[in-house]
């Protein structure tokens, strides 16, 4: 499967998915290319996908193809966006490049380096890996989560695990943001941190969720 | 109540408007928790304050008068608050204060050493277009860290006047009123992008004019703030308000994340943008005692030895000297010296009928039960309770002592800030069981409310029970705190099985520790105090009559027959202990000073001692704080835990008189 254009129609039609039921004709609007009934036809023959009247179905092996492709799409936004802090409007264009030159082992290596994350920056589910796992850590991750920090250790917030809204909002206005620098005071009986002149006592799952660079000293 | 953080109830702000008799122009003091605002405060209104509850909640708000230049303000002091978009019924009474009118200037105190968070709030200030000033407090502190901040540059962009203090020593406050009456609303203005840009013009254009900006209020709208919709009702159609919820539910559609979020972050960047332009050094770290303090409250290990001491100093305060020295005072001289006498000698002289004379000063009496007990008992010990907690309040120790047990709480189902209303059970469960509102779901408030009810003695009935645990050995004092402790741990475990709903996140600031001012202490103390008068008083009054009533119908003499099986039979105590307890029905307390009596007349032997202070212990709540149970959770949920607790009181007293039996423990 080289061909790119292949790897393109097969993410809307994963992304049209997450949202609701797809259909054909949104689909196409989505892929804005006139070569759609081509590289659909494409699709079919390759067995990714079937279409019945409107509807169209991934196979099995579609499946798997489309969360191979979506999760190299979303680890690489994860990457531009958090580590290379390059503008939204220019890392989806690069992402969309990179979704197809990504090989597994790198993809996996990409994954482990950022913390396996869980979302993209759009809050859109990453598919697990054999990294996410398997816990592979070959490369040693630069992104991790606050609680594997040591005492007295600071670091740059990188991005926060959204599990429910209420969370941010509250974060948010204490500055734990990312781009903001933080430094791990204690881990028990409860996890605090130092942010800005603040001091905050934070249940040990929130600090599972806030995603930070180490910074040297 | 600046560290308890209390949750927003949705049915408010209407019918909560200050008090506001006279039209003098307000000045309203805002800031994050911490800052020095009361300091600031003190300053300026010297001595006219007036410290009240903000109406329906217990939040205490400081008012006062300020006169410059011939003329006088009004000046409120707010409740620390990080954000406009409120997170805690604390948040929530300054929002409301700000938008509820006839503020004609906002002083911002903000800390100079924490500007992101300073300026955080700035930016919703000057949404709201009031005239406002920003005085920056801690200069010296801020300096010797090594923040340095480029102020006319803050004015600039900000354009409105910073004026530097450093409150505790009086410096730079002086000039904080010239400024004040000479502020104008500022052009300042933070772009959200397009679509939230397009969206808050649609709303703007539905709402009618209003004493804050139209803007303001959009976003607070777009950010999904619903107690503020409420709010609206007053002015709006439905059809307008329906239309309001129509333009933000489709801006939401167009973003991945909630809309609060998408707007704290467009100001979090507008924040650090500033920073980046008037703060030029990193913070340094400087270590003080206070710092110190801090990190050894919530040291895994040192922190116990901490937690035991603020505990022996709270029984040496409240047990030894307001349960003992205070209440001898009271109940023994006031009353039993003279109020008492006199009231039956002028009762005497006066009412002609004997069912009139014994309702005032009978053994029921108004003056001589309810009264007696409610100002000579009870008032002594919760006056110094609440003296007590006002200075761990100030001092920041409680917000660490959630991070304490936040561990051992998250077992029941509910995070370490509900240790506040524990503790403060240990002064009045009734006042509790209002504050369970700082937590943030229904589940935690629904099994807070439960273990107050059920386990945590308040300090009236604490100070009869440590009396009778004097005629004890330790060792069965250490069962009664075990079992009590276990009960308590069991059922918090099994109702958080029982009782749905999702966990709240726990998220808690840890402010410096610090030596609560006097002055504070005194007003918060007296503020409660005022509470306590308005609404518990005329609840033992209820509870007495009610009491009165029973025993001339003789009621209680019936029951009192009906109840003794179970008494004597499965408690294994003397047939008088019936008395105590079917008056426990009423004030677990009173039940407990009945009990006292009898241990006092050498009637109970030591183990009918420590079966009869775990089941009264364990008793069902008294009479105002089970009305107070059914104001806040409902009338059905106060039956169904009245219901449980006392076959369940009886059921521990039972087994325990029977284990002990079993076992042939004599104490």
């Amino acid at each position: 499967m080289s061909d790119r254009r292949v790897d393109h129609l097969l993410r809307i039609i994963w992304m049209a998915y997450e949202k609701e039921a797809p259909e054909l004709k949104a689909i196409e609007k989505e892929y804005g290319n006139d070569d759609f009934s081509e590289v659909l036809q494409l699709l079919i023959q390759e067995k990714l996908v079937t279409v019945k009247g409107d509807e169209i179905q991934f196979t099995a092996q579609g499946k798997r193809a489309g969360e191979e492709i979506i999760r190299r799409y979303r680890l690489a936004e994860r990457l531009f966006a958090d580590l290379l802090e390059i503008p939204q409007s220019d890392y989806e264009w690069l992402a969309c490049n990179f979704e197809h030159i990504l090989s597994p082992e790198v993809t996996d290596s990409v994954c482990t380096f950022l913390g396996h994350p869980r979302v993209c920056p759009h809050n859109r589910p990453i598919p697990q890996g054999k990294c996410c796992v398997s816990f592979v850590n070959d490369v040693k991750p630069l992104v991790q989560p606050l609680t594997t920090l040591s005492l007295g250790q600071k670091a740059r917030i990188v991005y926060i695990f959204p599990v429910h809204k209420k969370r941010w909002g509250q974060l948010h206005q204490f500055g734990v943001f990312p781009g903001n620098t933080i430094k791990l005071i204690q881990k028990r009986p409860s996890y605090v941190i130092e942010i800005g002149g603040t001091t905050l006592a934070l249940d040990d799952e929130i600090c599972r969720d806030i995603y930070v660079k180490k910074l040297m000293d | 109540m600046e560290l308890i953080r209390q949750k927003i109830e949705s049915r408010s702000l209407t019918s909560r408007k200050m008090p506001d008799t006279e039209a003098t122009p307000t000045i309203v003091l805002v800031g994050n928790p911490n800052v020095g605002k009361s300091v600031v405060f003190g300053y300026l209104t010297k001595k006219y304050v007036t410290v009240s509850n903000y109406p329906g909640t217990t939040v205490e708000i400081a008012q006062g008068k300020v006169h410059y230049k011939g003329k006088t303000y009004r000046l409120i002091d707010t409740p620390g608050t990080n954000s406009l978009l409120p997170n805690s019924e604390d948040e929530k009474v300054t929002r409301d204060i700000i938008l509820g009118g006839h503020v004609s200037a906002i002083i911002q105190i903000g800390d100079a050493k924490n500007l992101f968070r300073t300026l955080y709030l700035t930016i919703q200030l000057l949404e709201t277009r009031l005239p406002l000033i920003l005085n920056l407090n801690m200069m010296d502190e801020a300096r010797s860290s090594g923040v340095e901040v480029d102020l006319d540059r803050l004015e600039s962009i900000l354009q409105v006047a910073i004026n530097q203090s450093v409150a505790i020593r009086k410096q730079g406050l002086d000039t904080i009123l010239p400024k004040v009456v000479m502020s104008t609303p500022t052009d300042f203005f933070v772009n959200y992008g397009g679509l939230i840009e397009d969206a808050i013009q649609k709303i703007e254009s539905l709402l009618p004019a209003f004493h804050v900006s139209k803007r303001a209020l959009a976003l607070m709208l777009i950010s999904g703030d619903e107690t503020l919709l409420e709010w609206l009702k007053q002015w709006l159609s439905v059809e307008t308000i329906a239309e309001i919820g129509r333009v933000v539910t489709e801006l939401a559609q167009k973003y991945d994340e909630p809309l609060d979020v998408v707007i704290s972050r467009v100001r979090i960047r507008k924040v650090n943008e500033i920073l980046r332009q008037v703060q030029h050094q990193e913070v340094k770290e400087v270590n003080t005692v206070s710092r110190f303090l801090g990190d050894l409250a919530i040291h895994p290990v040192w922190g116990v030895p901490i937690l035991l001491l603020v505990l022996y100093g709270m029984y040496q305060i409240v047990g030894v000297f307001g349960a003992g020295t205070m209440v001898d005072f009271f109940e023994n001289v006031i009353f039993g010296e003279w109020i008492n006498p006199a009231a039956r000698y002028v009762v005497d002289q006066l009412v002609p009928f004997a069912l009139v004379r014994d309702f005032l000063v009978g053994e029921y009496g108004m003056i001589t039960m309810a009264l007696a007990y409610g100002f000579a008992i009870i008032l002594p010990i919760v006056a110094t309770f609440f003296f007590l907690f006002s200075i761990l309040e100030d001092s920041g120790y409680l917000p660490r002592l959630a991070a304490m047990m936040n561990r051992i709480f998250r077992v029941m189902g509910l995070n370490g800030k509900a240790i506040l209303p524990m503790v403060l059970g240990l002064g009045c469960d009734t006042m509790a069981t209002l504050t369970t509102r700082i937590l943030e779901t229904r589940k935690e408030r629904v099994i807070v409310t439960l273990l107050l009810a059920l386990g945590v003695p308040c300090s009236a009935q604490l100070g009869v029970i440590l009396a009778m645990t004097s005629v004890l050995p330790f060792s069965a004092t250490l069962i009664w705190i075990s079992i009590i402790l276990g009960v308590l741990f069991m059922v918090g475990y099994l109702s958080a099985k029982l009782v749905g709903g999702p966990k709240s996140d726990f998220i808690i600031e840890l402010p410096p520790i610090r030596l609560p001012a006097f002055s504070n202490i005194f007003y918060k103390t007296l503020a409660r105090i005022e509470w306590y008068l308005k609404e518990v008083i005329p609840l033992f009054i209820l509870g007495t009559a009610i009491l009165f009533v029973l025993d001339k119908l003789h009621i209680l003499s019936i029951i009192r027959v009906a109840a003794s099986p179970v008494i004597v039979k499965w408690l294994g105590l003397p047939m008088e202990a019936t008395d105590a307890f079917l008056i426990g029905f009423l004030r677990r307390d009173y039940g407990a000073a009945g009990l006292f009596q009898l241990s006092r007349e050498g009637m109970l032997t030591s183990n009918q001692v420590l079966v009869s202070i775990v089941t009264i212990t364990l008793f069902i709540p008294c009479i105002a704080n089970f009305l107070m149970i059914i104001k806040e959770r409902g009338l059905k949920i106060a039956l169904q835990m009245t219901a449980f607790i006392l076959p369940f009181a009886l059921l521990v007293g039972g087994l325990l008189n029977m284990s002990l039996n079993l076992l042939g423990v004599k104490f």
